[in-house]
């Protein structure tokens, strides 16, 4: 029974590489897409990998051979424990609350708790490989930068449990957050308020572990006494150090945090899920505007993005992060003399704080999903008397207006904070974030049109684990950093400047080359959707 | 008003309808009846250009649907045999959505929501949620978006199935209001009742080939539409 649920489930996921031809039916997985969905999750594999690598090897030099050492494990449990409780909160949501096939289900004689298990160890196989593209290059770190064999593999032994603790907090939160949502009247803003608070906790932790002097040193010895108050950190390190009372205790704590969510959650599976949905509102008659068909379609498209919590925060991420990085600036203004005499830049820093704040923006991700998530209602749009590139550049406005005005805005207060900016930074400061926003918006709607994805049971499923989206997660993070990198050399001679120009010459030209792409091929190509 | 010429359609070969053509005049309600599977809704899919890549043509008022699509879109009003709407808009966000894109103006879908809303005992409800909405809510809904731009041709597969005894007889009597106001109705059906007592016309599908077709007197004789129904398939089944 959970064998074949589980099948379901990832048959949807492979489905997602698929799309569909012209008729509307489910192709076969091309080869090619095969080849290269691999390249891409390997790509991005890498660079996460690299990433915590590079990050596990500086602290393990530090910390290995010392008295806390238990240190290293502690922040290497730590980050894809909170990494899972992020992003699973609204897929357990979605994934055991809101998946269109409950009615087909929950009727036939299955078990909730089969239904609820298929859909807790779905999400925890993803978890599983998140949480080991991060732990296992950081653990390899460990040993090359000369730890013990024996941490190594109480390490590995670790990283299989933390994940089934970070999954059963997240369907608890998940659980909750679909109680309380089910008696308001904004649940979504409500939902999104919640996971937003539940984020800006985490930086406010992340950035008290990495605050003052110790982020620029990267002494983390110095940072050692705020790490002490957390003593369920020592606790988790220790417990990939063998401690008997650490490992066990971890061990005990993971599984029965899990067994108790997953007993709890099937015992109220049925009474949540058939619950009635909403209060009835009394409709009372009003005037209603009349607007262009264009204005009217942008406005739909708006409230569908409005309308679910996990597509708002997994598809703004690029757009939360820019305003998360802004604010660290800010805090971190104080340093950023320092930081340019100590790099010895031959002009202002502002160029590669921009490129930086544009790139991080450029993970917004609206615009990817938008065409996927007209799902059954596709055969609206297209009996519709609407040309279809009216309907697609509609799809790319809420991406452009909520991207844009941010990038603008964080790039100006950037320039307020950055030593030596000039008129032109300023200039550049809001035409990069506009450029860089209409560019991706309709790149996004482009590469959509391209890869849809129709019959999804799972939003999230377009919405955070489809090509179009995966490939809006890998590109700008790669064009980020050859952009970063390219203007910080660049910087180192005195010509940052020039990087700046070129970014919005590259995001200028990606924008025409886009909008001529959606209002002709990719509508062509829309006209086949069925 | 609706002309239907050689249309054929496959998927992967497999011949869905056959060489079909039909035509329905200004004023006329035909009924479309097949077995399941037998090429309806691919071809009411073909006349409301959800389908593009068929063989023949579709002509709505002269207009061919393959030449100029959007013209003959402003013209028909197509109701699906599953109503999958906009769930996370309301009722009256949905209505003003659709009023919006056919240009209707304030003072018309004000006047025609209440109409319709008021027939279908649906107005107060028109602030919920959709995703709130049953099936036969969905249904009405549907049904009141369709009639909102007072459309030449309107297109139904399955109407009937989900709305209420008393809902079914408002849409048929829609039905014949629509037609008397020289408007046409193309519709397919299970319910071969109620295609008997609506329908001008007939036409009969099977395995996506027209058997049959003309008005009900030429098709039914002195025999009620269900027996003939019923020997055109035994006729095919034991061919």
């Amino acid at each position: 029974m959970i064998k074949t649920l589980l099948a379901i489930r990832f048959r949807a996921f492979l489905s997602a590489i698929g799309g569909k031809n012209k008729q509307g039916q489910q192709k076969t997985v091309s080869k090619g897409k095969v080849i290269l969905m691999g390249v891409l999750y390997l790509y991005l594999a890498v660079c996460i990998g690299a990433l915590s690598a590079m990050n596990a090897y500086a602290v393990s030099a530090a910390v290995v051979g010392t008295e806390i050492e238990w240190l290293f494990f502690s922040l290497f449990t730590v980050l894809p424990f909170f990494i899972i409780l992020l992003f699973s909160i609204f897929e357990m949501k979605t994934e055991i609350f809101e998946c269109r096939d409950n009615d087909i289900l929950i009727p036939l004689p299955i078990p909730a708790r089969a239904i609820v298990l298929s859909r807790v160890l779905t999400v925890l196989i993803y978890n599983y490989i998140e949480s080991a593209v991060i732990i296992l290059p950081a653990l390899v770190a460990y040993l090359v930068a000369g730890g013990s064999a024996l941490y190594f593999f109480g390490g590995l032994l670790i990283s299989l449990f933390v994940p089934l603790l970070a999954t059963a907090i997240s369907t608890a939160i998940g659980y909750a957050v679909a109680v309380l949502a089910s008696h308001m009247k904004h649940k979504n803003l409500a939902t999104l308020l919640i996971s937003l608070l539940f984020l800006l906790g985490y930086f406010y932790f992340y950035s008290q572990m990495m605050s003052g002097e110790a982020y620029m040193t990267n002494a983390l010895v110095s940072v050692l006494p705020i790490l002490e108050q957390y003593k369920a950190l020592r606790f988790l390190g220790k417990s990939a150090m063998w401690n008997p009372l650490a490992t066990v205790g971890v061990i005990l704590l993971s599984v029965g945090a899990f067994a108790l969510a997953y007993y709890f959650i099937s015992r109220n599976f049925l009474r949540l899920v058939t619950r009635e949905k909403s209060v009835k509102h009394a409709y009372k008659e009003k005037k209603e505007t009349q607007k262009s068909p264009f204005l009217s379609l942008c406005g739909k498209e708006f409230r569908r993005f409005a309308s679910s919590a996990g597509y708002m925060l997994n598809a703004s991420m690029g757009i939360i992060m820019t305003v998360v990085v802004t604010v660290l600036l800010f805090s971190k203004r104080d340093s950023l003399p320092t930081l340019m005499e100590t790099l010895e830049l031959q002009s202002g820093l502002y160029p590669v704080v921009l490129m930086l704040l544009v790139g991080i923006g450029s993970m917004t991700s609206i615009s990817a999903s938008s065409v996927s998530l007209e799902g059954k209602n596709l055969w609206l749009l297209r009996s519709l008397p609407i040309p279809s590139k009216t309907v697609l550049l509609a799809k790319a406005v809420p991406h452009f207006l909520l991207s844009a005005p941010v990038g603008v805005v964080c790039a100006l207060a950037a320039a307020a904070l950055v030593p030596d900016v000039s008129v032109l930074d300023c200039l550049f400061a809001v035409l990069l974030p506009l450029s860089a926003s209409l560019a991706l918006s309709l790149l996004g709607v482009a590469v959509n049109v391209w890869l849809p994805k129709f019959d999804w049971v799972n939003e999230m499923a377009v919405v955070k684990r489809a090509t179009p989206v995966m490939i809006f997660t890998l590109a700008p993070m790669l064009l980020t950093f050859l952009l970063v990198a390219g203007t910080f050399f660049l910087t180192l001679v005195g010509l940052g400047f020039l990087g700046v120009i070129f970014a919005f010459a590259l995001y200028s030209g990606v924008a025409v080359a886009a909008c001529f792409l959606v209002v002709g091929p990719c509508a062509a190509k829309f006209d086949t959707f069925s | 008003m609706l002309s239907i010429e050689q249309l054929t359609k496959k998927y992967d070969e497999k011949p869905a309808v056959s060489n079909l053509s039909l035509e329905i005049g200004e004023g006329e309600i035909c009924g479309f009846i097949g077995h399941n599977g037998a090429g309806k809704t691919t071809t009411l899919k073909a006349c409301v250009g959800l389908l593009t890549d068929f063989d023949g043509d579709v002509k709505v008022l002269g207009t061919s649907v393959k030449a100029d699509p959007l013209t003959v879109k402003k013209n028909i009003a197509y109701i699906p045999d599953n109503p999958d709407l906009y769930e996370f808009l309301s009722g009256i966000r949905y209505l003003n959505f659709i009023a919006d894109v056919f240009g209707v103006s304030e003072a018309q879908r004000r006047e025609r929501i209440k109409k319709y809303g008021d027939l279908f005992e649906l107005t107060k409800d028109l602030a919920a949620p959709i995703n709130t909405y049953s099936h036969g809510m969905k249904q009405k809904l549907c049904i009141i978006a369709a009639w909102l731009h007072a459309p030449k041709l309107i297109l139904m597969d399955e109407p009937f199935v989900g709305l209420d005894p008393k809902a079914a007889h408002i849409l048929k009597n829609m039905m014949h209001e629509h037609c008397e106001n020289g408007g046409s109705i193309f519709f397919s059906t299970h319910v071969l009742d109620v295609a008997e007592k609506l329908c001008d016309r007939v036409a009969i599908i099977r395995h996506g080939e027209l058997v049959v077709t003309g008005s009900m007197e030429e098709v039914k004789g002195n025999q009620s539409l269900e027996d003939v129904f019923l020997e055109l398939e035994g006729d095919t089944d034991d061919d």
